[in-house]
């Protein structure tokens, strides 16, 4: 039993039967209808006999039972099978196959095998991005996880990074189908993958090795010994594209089974201190999707964690029991079995993978312990560079607290972190010819529209921008930006052909609420020619979007216009 | 006093029957003397697994009764796996028995008393 055999449907010996949870659960797909009426039978065999491992659909469209060898000729197995055979015979036409095997799942529990058989419906889109689902298949054992992080090696190769309790050495992955994951489904018995094409394979593999018992002082806390990371070396020949953003899970991507299709960026690594305590860091992961939290620990919480909430050291309990040591931090972030491994940011930086989690119970919230990344980079074998975003710096030197050739004229993280916003609108007018666009690459090509920059927020924070219509109280426009490293959010907002220019002539005012503060701007829209003029600063542009919006813009709609708003960042 | 003799009906090991690799495993009280890395005085050490991740922490005995208080567990999933004791939240011993309470009280399920 290495591997899932494609077209055999395993149904799980179910605690439940022995237990008196009232009914037999059946680990199958939600699709393929005969196995609802195999679920009957199946359920009233499991409840008949303990020595029935399984029942499912076979090779070549046969049922199959699995029996526990040694007991395979007892009565009561006989009596199990009857209505399994019955069933097989007039749904197939063919003899119910009976396999022997060693035990039954109950004393080898591991089986996650079963819902590739859906595999022929579904291939895997090529593009992977940080937070999507993957299946780990190592020996018989098997289980779900997340991407952590798009990397390469110090020779180019792609890899991925995730946490090292996820697999040992050699176990084989494939990229689960992200309609069929939890975070949509809201259960495990959805679950499908593609398991025509292998992802990679576990090349490195750390969790721990020091247990909680081997910690009597702080002089016995070690990094090195304290980790919890994986390296993926992603199949050459897969053709898998792997992109350095994390995925958001929005219905539409999931939807599409495409996750890259809605992303947030990924510019670099961030190495969480003291000063980031009470910011917010968001997961994303194939079982709760894109969640946060602030990074911090409720009191009662407290004594978990070693040597500091950041740069501390805890315990996470693994399948056999043991408590090993894993160096990281801790945030309020909620997060589901099947996030493992899975990517956790800290606004476009990354922070680390998903190591433990504990759930939320009465007043305590739920709490995440991440692997740090900063650290854990350091301790693999090779030099591994976390993929960014599309025009972002991908050198490793990202992973300083500060990048030196970033022009904004914005402090360093460390100077001094309280520095009041500013709001900059430029230009404050604007001919009508030069405010609207086609589309958001005609307003990024030709500096199009009106940019708003806000610099000296909270790195990470989210600013909002409102743009109101002279003499109105309702914003003609709302979005939301997360400020990036340097705390710069920038957005451009134009004006769609869909209406006549001059539609849009008129004054507007502009307003950003940062986390602590509110700053005002404006500007006009007024009658005129393209002059092709120049938007004064020119900031550089990427391609980090999010939009544009659909229309809503209150106060435009009713010239017949519609305003549109993209998020742009500074290039690191 | 020491490690031979349970001071509490809920020490020791006890196994599911499935999983057969679930179990939980409530181990020494912390007292002033001999303390317990994260635990109080009067807590125990529960260490554990559900078959898929671990089910770790604290316990605090209570008669022939024990409230569990969780520490972090990995965050896998595994597909054919009851992963029931994942919810434990309290337990009672009755003889090689251990009946398992979820949050809101309800038994979930029973573990034995390892031979030891």
């Amino acid at each position: 039993m290495a591997h899932p055999t494609t077209g055999k449907r395993f149904v799980a010996l179910s605690a439940a039967v022995a237990l008196g949870f009232g009914g037999a659960l059946i680990a199958g797909p939600a699709s393929a209808e005969p196995t609802t009426d195999l679920k009957a039978v199946a359920a009233e065999a499991f409840t008949t006999s303990d020595n029935i491992a399984a029942i499912g659909h076979g090779e070549d469209g046969t049922i199959v039972a699995q029996v526990v060898a040694e007991e395979k000729d007892s009565a009561d197995v006989e009596t199990a099978l009857e209505p399994v055979s019955a069933f097989a015979e007039e749904t197939t036409g063919e003899e119910l196959v009976v396999q022997e095997v060693a035990s039954n799942y109950s004393s080898d529990p591991v089986s996650a095998a079963g819902n590739a058989a859906d595999a022929e419906d579904y291939e895997a889109h090529d593009d992977v991005v940080a937070g999507a689902g993957y299946v780990v298949f190592n020996g018989d054992q098997g289980g779900h996880c997340s991407i952590g992080f798009p990397a390469t090696d110090a020779d180019g190769n792609d890899a991925i990074i995730t946490a090292g309790h996820c697999s040992d050495v050699g176990g084989e992955v494939y990229v689960e189908r992200p309609s069929t994951a939890n975070a949509f489904t809201d259960t495990y018995e959805t679950a499908e993958w593609d398991e025509t094409r292998k992802l990679g394979t576990f090349t490195h593999s750390q969790y721990g090795p020091d247990v909680f018992e081997d910690v009597n002082n702080e002089s016995d806390l070690d990094p090195k010994t304290m980790q919890d990371f994986a390296v993926i070396t992603v199949d050459e020949s897969s053709g898998f594209n792997l992109i350095g953003e994390a995925a958001t899970w929005s219905e539409e991507s999931g939807g599409e089974d495409n996750l890259a299709a809605d992303t947030t960026p990924i510019t670099g690594v961030h190495d969480v201190t003291t000063d980031d305590i009470g910011k917010e860091v968001f997961h994303s992961g194939r079982t709760t999707g894109k969640t946060s939290g602030n990074i911090g620990l409720d009191e009662a919480y407290s004594d978990m964690v070693i040597g500091g909430i950041v740069d501390g050291y805890a315990p996470v309990a693994d399948d056999a029991g043991n408590d090993y040591m894993v160096y990281g931090f801790a945030s309020e972030t909620p997060v589901g079995g099947g996030d493992s491994g899975g990517t956790v940011m800290l606004g476009d930086k990354a922070v680390g993978v998903v190591s433990g989690g504990i759930d939320a119970e009465g007043d305590l919230p739920a709490l995440l312990w991440t692997a740090e990344l900063a650290e854990g980079l350091t301790h693999l074998p090779g030099d591994y560079e976390i993929k960014t975003s599309e025009g972002s710096d991908p050198s490793p030197t990202a992973t300083e607290t500060a990048d030196p050739t970033t022009p904004a004229p914005t402090p360093t993280e460390t100077e001094d972190p309280v520095v009041d916003a500013e709001l900059a609108v430029d230009p404050q007018e604007i001919t009508a010819e030069r405010f609207v666009a086609a589309d958001e690459e005609q307003a990024d090509a030709e500096d199009r529209g009106v940019t708003y920059t806000v610099e000296g927020a909270e790195p990470g924070s989210e600013v909002v921008f409102d743009t109101f219509a002279a003499g109105d109280d309702e914003a003609s426009k709302s979005i939301t930006v997360a400020a990036d490293e340097d705390g710069v959010a920038s957005s451009r907002i134009w004006g769609l052909t869909s209406a006549d220019a001059e539609a849009y002539i008129g004054d507007y005012d502009v307003v950003a609420t940062t986390e602590d503060e509110t700053l005002e701007g404006s500007f006009s829209v007024v009658a005129g020619e393209d002059d092709g003029g120049e938007g004064g600063e020119d900031l550089p542009r990427t391609g980090s979007t999010v939009g544009p919006l659909a229309a809503g813009a209150a106060g435009l709609v009713a010239l017949g216009g519609a305003l549109v708003y993209v998020a742009r960042r500074r290039q690191a | 006093m020491t490690n031979s003799a349970h001071q509490h009906p809920v020490q020791g090991r006890w196994v599911a029957s499935n999983p057969a690799n679930a179990f939980l495993e409530f181990g020494r009280i912390a007292t002033e003397e001999q303390g317990i890395l994260g635990g109080e005085v009067g807590e125990g050490i529960l260490k554990g697994t559900d078959g898929c991740n671990g089910v770790g922490g604290w316990y605090t005995p209570d008669g022939d009764t024990a409230t569990i208080r969780r520490g972090f567990s990995t965050l896998k999933a595994c597909i054919g796996v009851d992963t029931w004791l994942a919810s434990t939240s309290s337990v009672r011993a009755d003889g090689d028995v251990l009946h398992v309470f979820n949050r809101a009280g309800e038994e979930i399920g029973t573990l034995r008393r390892a031979d030891e």
